[in-house]
């Protein structure tokens, strides 16, 4: 029987994937209902906005922001 | 006042150590920066201006109500509160707006229609000291600037530049003293206790005899000096005042002096004696109570040190820019010490080698290599005709003496600076320099010498003269200031994209490329046990990367480039080189192997394409490479970029019709390499040079024998990298003299040689491993069955690195 | 095509010009439909053709013809004023009246009020400028809208003709004045004389009203509210013609062109001009000004804070090429290449994901039930991204599926 999943597509790069994927882990499996592939993830509808928040977040925290302002003169 | 230092008893830190401990107490650098702060003398001014809604919009600096000048349109600058300059390029007075300018400002950017420049002291400094008076700056300032001069950057530069030229620092029989006309001054000096700390001779007064006479000379090489014996009054070049004033302001103030010489029946000077290794502090200190010392070396009338027979070969043509330098060093007709920064591949050997022919008296260079010192000989010979006979040499190698009183001795910093005990050859060396007065010294790559190194190293070499060369006068840690205490301010520094435009370093092509980090590498990159170096190396690692280096290599070799690939990471480097069969060269590949290779690759048309880690960063000299491609590099560091862009500034076919040099960096998406990348290319990002954002390299996916292609592939790399041992996944430490310190370091070279195997196992062996788990150690021998010809010789050179090193300990 | 009952065939007009002139034709029809004064048709046969907008077409026959209630010409005063104002003067009235608009509307954003910036901008136009989305309001801030920029960035003739749209929509509907008694008017203003002045006996009420907001908006002059008479000024007259157009403010340069920009990214405008420092310190970052200069660079923050206000980096990358200094015009492209590119790149990076709402099709029985479904979600439009692999696809509507299905499995 063919089943209609309701949830958000999301598309993203390998490494967003990755950062998305570590959040869902660390959060009970609340975000993500399927791996689709390298680039895609099933998410759960209502849960997009917070996993947004959350990956700006983590990317505030993992990353070093490029080009800061500080850096001309 | 800082306590005498005591050199740390750890000899192997490295050149760039973080842990170098500065020579510049911070104390006395704040005390210096207040004195001069132009900031914070902005900042005051700046409350006194009237400014609109927008004012709070200009983070710097608002200069709306300064008035503009009627005629402003025909003028090329605008400068602020600060001493920050903005220059049009495009204006018709451009090229001597900008001559004026660098003898008095740092450049900050140059890039094409609009340079920025800055006012500092150091800057202001220099300008004094190759001839600037402060009224000549003010007034020519005020002439090529669109709006009225602020009072704020008059006072600025009158307080830098006016108590200038009344002490100097001089060299007598290999002692250093502090010498003035008057002795109210020096006196006044020795009231400071600092000061006073550092003087050598417990008499209480003051030595006093006759000055000397002053003569005048021309820099070999030039036209000047081609035209019989005419000044070469380089400095005096400059546009004259607005107001009709007199030209020259530099002989002006040195005449003024002159006069109050004659005036007396016998001019006199005094002085008194200071302790050569407080030299540093003492100019320092001086120039933080306001009364900068001059160092200056009227060489002709030197009778007491033997001239060196030494002139340029006819053949040797100084080109306008290293004129341009050496007149700033050689202006007045005495030698002054001070810092040249030429780009890469922009003849700064020939600026050395000129300055010693003018200067004509015993010549000490140092280098940061033993190769170095190979290089500079050559050059000597090249260029000079010095007689062979009186070049000496003292490396770890080779140490030779010269036979008659004047001579010229290539040395290394660490050979020089070094504390262990010396070999009785050695000492006897070490003893020949201490006892002698050097005309000369020339600091080559002085970028890279530690302070406390270099301070030792003027202790032990009594030179009149200092001169410093350098591609890029940048260190992150901003010990860069010391350098102008320990040899003197910046003389000159040269403007990339013009010398790129008139075809005297190349044309480069510049590109970001920007690697996805594949998701099983970024997984692992994620994981928060991952130490900050296992995230580096995950990210130089990340098949991507591979992919495109493997793909740019191809293309370019294609096109007939020769290839070089910078790796900081010694691990990824071998890795690269092994899984693409390219030769590699590192900190332990000794001298006999790295010098084939090299050859190889300027020769040979199979090698096209080498492996370099930081060895490779400076004074390699290779002109035959084309193309660079940078996997690994030292964090934020804007010196090793533009050192790494000078190792093809120099190509051979940079004049060809439309050749262009070609510069890659690979970058890691979404690790920190993204922001290292931007600091890196700060300095080379305001020479006008631009990188080219690369995000998909075009063909890539097709190309045939791509590696890492497979799922199975990735992860045996990625394995590769989690077992990688902790000391992998450091930057490899080098030093000055790799070949003195690594013979020294048993450990380190066992492990060298080991590790080299290891990695030659895996790939005779690997193709055919099936993989799914490896054993926690990684094969350590098994050798057979390399078919690769090259291979098959770098691994005949590792054999041979082994039977050296087991003769050699 | 005055008169003409049908719609004007394309390749009439083609054959009217020389193939070289092609340029300068789509040019000129470009500019008319900007203008809304031509519309663009294509049939059914894939022919193409034009018309002229009607309500155009209207009050221009009325003009030539002096029907209607129009006075298209304009009627002078009976007697001569005393106090006239000359064309300068009417000038920096609209050139100022304008610029208090635009400035409205980015000075508010940046955090910019009113200043030199002269009088004070009225109710009713901020009032017009909310309408046509050109600016919001949240939190009591107003701040720019991606309409807006875009606006901003456009030439003062079609920033003006923007703007009475908006007035004109919102006067039928909201005002009930008439939408045909304004726009005659305004062709009338577009036909007056500039320098002379006008009364206002002949007006309509609609007109007069009108004329208060083109008052405010710096279209026509009225020396006082209760004043019988008005004058036109230039962004009046600019309504009907392109070569009359009012000079901008800020910086004296013929070409308009005030902005370098370097590989570096360091930005160095020659503007004196409020306006034009706010607008770019909508996405550059500011560091020092000069009486004739403003210097700054453009970076991340900065591009990412205009990103964030709903500016888009072509927007940037097209005021920036439009404003390129004379120096900077001497390449091609304007701006340099890396710089461009950097700014879409920053762009890029603000939004890693892209999200879709919508239904994850699995688990089909056979493969030709998948295929078929998934080509049916294609042909509707609705298919976001399948994998054929895995036999799985995403819609982003199901309605029509869930039908689709039913059907399909009620046929077997």
């Amino acid at each position: 029987m063919v089943k209609a999943v309701p949830g958000a597509l999301v598309k993203c790069d390998a490494s967003i994937k990755a950062m998305l994927i570590n959040i869902d882990n660390e959060n009970r499996n609340d975000f993500i209902i399927e791996e689709l592939d390298e680039e895609h993830l099933l998410v759960k509808k209502d849960k997009v906005a917070e996993l947004k928040s959350r990956l700006h977040e983590m990317m505030k925290q993992v990353l070093r922001e490029p080009d800061t302002d500080e850096s001309d003169n | 006042m800082p306590p005498k230092r005591k050199a740390p008893d750890d000899e192997d830190t490295g050149f760039e150590s973080d842990a170098d401990s500065a020579l510049s107490d911070q104390d006395t650098f704040e005390q210096l920066k207040q004195t001069f702060d132009v900031a914070a003398l902005g900042k005051k001014a700046r409350t006194n201006h009237r400014g609109d809604a927008a004012s709070f919009l200009f983070k710097k600096s608002d200069q709306l109500d300064t008035p503009l000048k009627p005629d402003h349109a025909s003028r090329p600058l605008w400068i602020d509160d600060t001493g920050h300059i903005i220059l049009e390029s495009f204006s018709p007075i451009f090229d001597e707006a900008q001559d004026f300018l660098i003898n008095i400002a740092e450049p900050q950017s140059r890039v094409s229609r609009m340079h920025e420049y800055l006012l500092t002291p150091h800057s202001l400094f220099a300008a004094v000291s190759v001839g600037h008076s402060s009224k000549e700056i003010i007034e020519t300032l005020s002439r090529y600037s669109k709006t009225a001069l602020s009072p704020s950057v008059v006072a600025f530069i009158e307080r830098s530049t006016s108590s200038f030229g009344k002490v100097k620092i001089v060299l007598k029989k290999t002692l250093s003293y502090v010498e003035s006309d008057d002795p109210a001054i020096l006196q006044r000096l020795l009231q400071d206790p600092e000061i006073a700390s550092c003087r050598a001779d417990d008499s209480e007064g003051l030595i006093k005899e006759a000055a000397p006479k002053i003569g005048v000379m021309a820099i070999p090489g030039t036209k000047a000096a081609a035209g019989a014996n005419q000044l070469a009054q380089g400095a005096a070049q400059y546009p004259k005042p607005a107001e009709g004033e007199t030209l020259s302001a530099p002989d002006d103030m040195l005449a003024a002096l002159r006069e109050e010489d004659d005036d007396e029946e016998v001019a006199q000077v005094h002085s008194f004696q200071i302790k050569s290794e407080e030299r540093a502090n003492v100019i320092r200190r001086c120039r933080t109570i306001g009364l900068p010392l001059t160092e200056e070396y009227d060489f002709n009338n030197d009778e007491a040190n033997a001239k060196l027979d030494i002139d340029l070969r006819p053949h040797a043509q100084i080109r306008y820019y290293q004129e341009k330098a050496l007149s700033k060093m050689f202006s007045n007709s005495r030698a002054r010490s001070g810092i040249i920064v030429l780009p890469c591949g922009a003849g700064k050997t020939l600026v050395g080698i000129t300055a010693a022919c003018g200067i004509k008296k015993s010549v000490i260079v140092l280098c940061n290599s033993g190769m170095s010192v190979v290089q500079w000989r050559a050059e000597f010979l090249k260029w000079s005709n010095i007689n062979p006979e009186d070049i000496a040499v003292f490396t770890s190698d080779s140490k030779t003496r010269f036979p008659r009183d004047a001579g010229i001795l290539i040395s290394t910093y660490s050979m020089i600076s070094h504390k262990q005990k010396r070999t009785h050859e050695g000492e006897k060396v070490m003893e020949f320099i201490r006892q002698r007065e050097w005309g000369l010294m020339i600091a080559d790559e002085v970028h890279v010498v530690p302070a406390k190194m270099f301070q030792r190293v003027t202790y032990s070499v009594a030179s009149h003269t200092k001169l410093g060369l350098t591609a890029t006068l940048l260190r992150e840690d901003n010990k860069i200031e010391d350098l102008n205490f320990l040899i003197g301010p910046k003389l000159y520094e040269a403007n990339w994209q013009e010398l790129s435009q008139q075809g005297h370093i190349a044309k480069v092509q510049c590109a970001e490329v920007w690697c996805q980090m594949t998701p099983e590498f970024y997984q692992e990159w994620l994981k928060p046990k991952s130490s900050s170096q296992m995230k580096a190396l995950l990210s130089i690692m990340n098949p991507k990367k591979f992919q495109a280096c493997q793909f740019l290599i191809d293309f370019h070799e294609k096109r007939g480039d020769k290839v070089i690939v910078f790796s900081d990471n010694v691990f990824a480097l071998k890795a690269y080189a092994i899984a693409l069969k390219r030769y590699f060269i590192y900190g332990a590949t000794n001298q006999p192997e790295r010098l084939d290779i090299l050859n190889q690759f300027q020769h040979s048309e199979l090698v096209n394409t080498i492996f370099l880690s930081g060895v490779g960063d400076t004074s390699l000299d290779l002109p035959e490479a084309t193309c660079l491609i940078q996997i690994s590099s030292h964090y934020g560091s804007r010196r090793q970029e533009a050192q790494r862009l000078g190792r093809i500034l120099r190509a051979k076919r940079r004049n060809d019709e439309g050749f262009n040099a070609f510069f890659y960096s690979l970058v890691s998406k979404d690790t920190n390499e993204m922001y290292y990348s931007s600091k890196r290319q700060a300095f080379l990002v305001d020479q006008g040079y631009s990188f080219k954002v690369i995000t998909r390299l075009e063909g890539l996916e097709n190309s045939p024998d791509l590696k890492l292609r497979t799922v199975q592939d990735r992860r045996e790399w990625l394995w590769s990298v989690i077992m990688a041992k902790d000391e992998d996944l450091d930057r490899e430490v080098l030093d000055g003299d790799m070949y003195n310190k690594l013979a020294a370091r048993g450990k380190n070279k066992n492990k060298g040689a080991k590790r080299t195997a290891g990695t030659l196992s895996e790939l005779s062996g690997g193709q055919d491993m099936a993989y799914i788990e490896y054993p926690k150690g990684r094969k350590e021998t098994k050798t057979k069955g390399v078919k690769n010809a090259y291979l098959r010789k770098l691994q005949s050179g590792y054999k041979n690195q082994k039977k050296t090193r087991a003769a050699g300990i | 095509m005055l008169y003409m009952p049908g719609p004007f065939m394309s390749a009439h007009l083609d054959a009217w010009f020389k193939p070289e002139a092609r340029r300068e034709k789509d040019k000129a029809l470009f500019v008319l439909e900007q203008l809304h004064i031509l519309i663009h048709k294509v049939d059914a046969n894939r022919q193409t053709s034009y018309v002229l907008y009607e309500s155009f077409r209207r009050s221009l026959r009325q003009a030539l013809e002096g029907s209607g209630t129009a006075r298209s010409f304009g009627i002078r005063p009976s007697q001569p004023n005393s106090k006239r104002v000359d064309i300068a003067f009417l000038d920096d009235y609209a050139r100022k009246q304008w610029d208090t608009l635009l400035f409205y509307m980015v000075g508010n954003t940046v955090g910019l009020k009113g200043g030199d910036m002269g009088s004070d901008i009225s109710d009713d136009t901020i009032g017009l400028l909310k309408l046509g989305n050109l600016v919001q309001s949240s939190y009591g801030r107003t701040t720019i809208t991606q309409a807006g920029f875009n606006f901003v960035l456009q030439a003062t003739s079609a920033q003006v003709w923007s703007l009475l749209i908006v007035y004109l929509k919102h006067a039928e509907s909201h005002l009930g004045l008439s939408e045909t008694e304004i726009l005659s008017f305004l062709f009338m203003l577009g036909f007056l004389e500039l320098g002379e002045d006008y009364s206002t006996a002949a007006l309509t009420r609609t007109q007069l009203t009108t004329l208060d907001i083109l008052c405010d908006l710096g279209i026509a002059y009225r020396p006082s509210k209760s004043s019988t008479s008005f004058y036109p000024t230039r962004l009046a007259v600019s309504l009907v013609s392109d070569s009359a157009s009012l000079p901008a403010s800020g910086h004296s340069n013929p070409t308009g062109g005030y902005i370098i920009v370097e590989t570096n990214h360091r930005v160095y405008a020659y503007t004196t001009s409020l306006l034009q420092i706010a607008v770019l310190s909508l996405f550059t970052r500011l560091t020092t000004r000069f009486p004739n200069l403003v210097s700054g660079k453009i970076t991340r923050q900065s591009v990412q804070k205009a990103i964030k206000l709903g500016i888009s980096s072509q927007q940037i990358i097209s005021y920036l090429t439009a404003h390129a200094h004379p120096q900077m015009r001497k390449t091609q492209p304007f701006l340099p290449p890396t710089v461009i590119d950097q700014i879409r790149l920053w762009e890029f990076d603000r939004e890693r994901v892209e999200v879709t709402q919508g239904y994850l099709m699995k688990e089909f029985n056979t493969e030709s039930e998948y295929r078929d479904t998934a080509a049916y979600a294609e042909s509707l439009g609705v298919l976001v991204w399948r994998n054929d692999m895995k036999k799985v696809f995403f819609v982003d509507r199901i309605e029509q599926m869930t039908t689709y299905l039913e059907r399909r499995n009620r046929g077997h």
